[in-house]
């Protein structure tokens, strides 16, 4: 598949109007210039026969063994410990009430690469310059700036900095300058401000797109270690954004959750 | 509404039929084992909100007593996805309603689907196995 760029303008345009035009389709690409960027532009998510699951791993990817004796992942002792006091809302240790889930507990931003398994949309437009990255949920916008350097000592932020370039028919985009905030998964595996996260994706065919990470983070974990997801082609275009409100979590806590978690009338 | 062509939800189910219900807080508080059916709800409310939109209807239990449940759905843009609006669900339409009730009896549940009299389906969550 060969790309086809979209005009800078028109990506600026679109990103500037937030999620206005978000139940339109994503714009077909205009052919600008002809490069060897492979095209991984559309509206991709969750669509039929692909499952969100809660973490990364292509073994466990509902996250049943996360902290186990059966899990793989390389924790360093410290990692593994934060691991299994935490409350999560899914995994072995699920629980319904008290969640320590930043994202539940604070509305706090759900970080790289987490937001992928958010079962909402995300669009891609390619730009020569930068790669935009529009998520559903946030909604978040994020701008991957291609064949370009990293700075030298970037500030520790939510969504890290993060570069890109193609290799072949992928986008590789290398992000650094993470806080330690995030959770990875929906689990509650965690990372610290040394997490450099390697994205790879690649379009499988038309309608499919392949999401292969790479957590590289020596402060938390004694190696390297990989996970995956596999997208489809939207073709409804981006519903509804998700947007995390405390307001209106207490409301559904009280509607829904405290009534679930109390204890039964005698 | 939408209607629903039945062949391609049949295969959409038969493709989605192994795909977990994922509620942002996870099932945890709820029997996801076993499937309760209210027929005859009349439909109070549809929230179309954030984290979750909520359902609230009425319905008649075995013993003749008038429930009113809460359960939780998808949020908007999810719920969307899979061809609900804002006005699917009106106060007073009746349905059929299928969910996950809290595993404590109170009358609070997550909504798998809603069946509407003329046989409409729309689907929160894929049919479990």
């Amino acid at each position: 598949m060969r790309s086809c760029f979209i005009s800078p303008v028109v990506a600026i345009a679109i990103v500037a109007a937030g999620y206005s035009t978000a139940r339109a389709r994503a714009p077909a690409p205009k052919a600008q210039a002809k490069t060897s960027a492979p095209d991984i532009s559309g509206d991709w998510g969750y669509t039929e026969g692909h499952s969100a699951g809660f973490t990364f791993s292509i073994t466990d990817p509902t996250g049943s063994k996360a902290g186990t004796p059966e899990d793989d992942t390389p924790y360093k002792p410290a990692t593994l410990a934060k691991l299994r006091a935490e409350r999560p809302e899914n995994g072995p240790n699920a629980t319904f009430e008290n969640s320590t889930d930043p994202r539940l507990k604070y509305c706090d931003p759900i970080g790289i690469p987490r937001i992928y398994l958010v079962p909402t949309q995300f669009r891609i437009l390619q730009t020569p310059d930068i790669v935009y990255i529009l998520y559903q949920y946030g909604p978040t916008w994020r701008p991957i700036a291609m064949n370009k350097e990293h700075s030298k000592d970037p500030d520790p932020s939510w969504w890290g900095e993060s570069v890109g370039k193609y290799d072949g028919d992928t986008l590789v985009i290398d992000t650094i300058g993470f806080n330690d905030k995030t959770w990875l998964d929906h689990v509650g595996r965690s990372h610290s401000d040394e997490l450099h996260l390697v994205e790879r994706l690649r379009r499988v065919d038309r309608e499919t797109l392949q999401l292969d990470v790479t957590f590289d983070d020596p402060k938390a974990y004694t190696k390297p270690w990989q996970g995956r997801k596999v997208f489809g082609l939207e073709h409804k275009g981006m519903g509804d954004s998700y947007s995390c409100s405390m307001s209106e979590y207490e409301h559904f806590r009280e509607s829904v959750i405290d009534p679930a978690i109390s204890k039964p009338a005698k | 509404m939408r209607k629903v062509n039945p062949l391609a939800a049949a295969t959409g189910l038969l493709l989605l039929i192994s795909a977990p219900v994922f509620a942002h807080h996870g099932n945890a508080g709820y029997d996801m084992s076993t499937m309760m059916i209210r027929k005859a709800a009349t439909i109070v409310d549809l929230e179309w909100t954030n984290p979750h939109c909520q359902i609230h209807f009425d319905a008649t239990d075995d013993k003749g007593n008038v429930e009113h449940w809460t359960l939780e759905a998808p949020p908007p843009g999810m719920l969307q996805q899979r061809n609900w609006e804002r006005k699917s669900l009106k106060a007073g339409d009746v349905v059929t309603v299928y969910f996950h009730a809290a595993k404590n009896g109170v009358p609070v549940g997550i909504v798998q689907k809603v069946i509407f009299a003329n046989g409409d389906i729309l689907h929160a969550y894929p049919d479990p196995n």
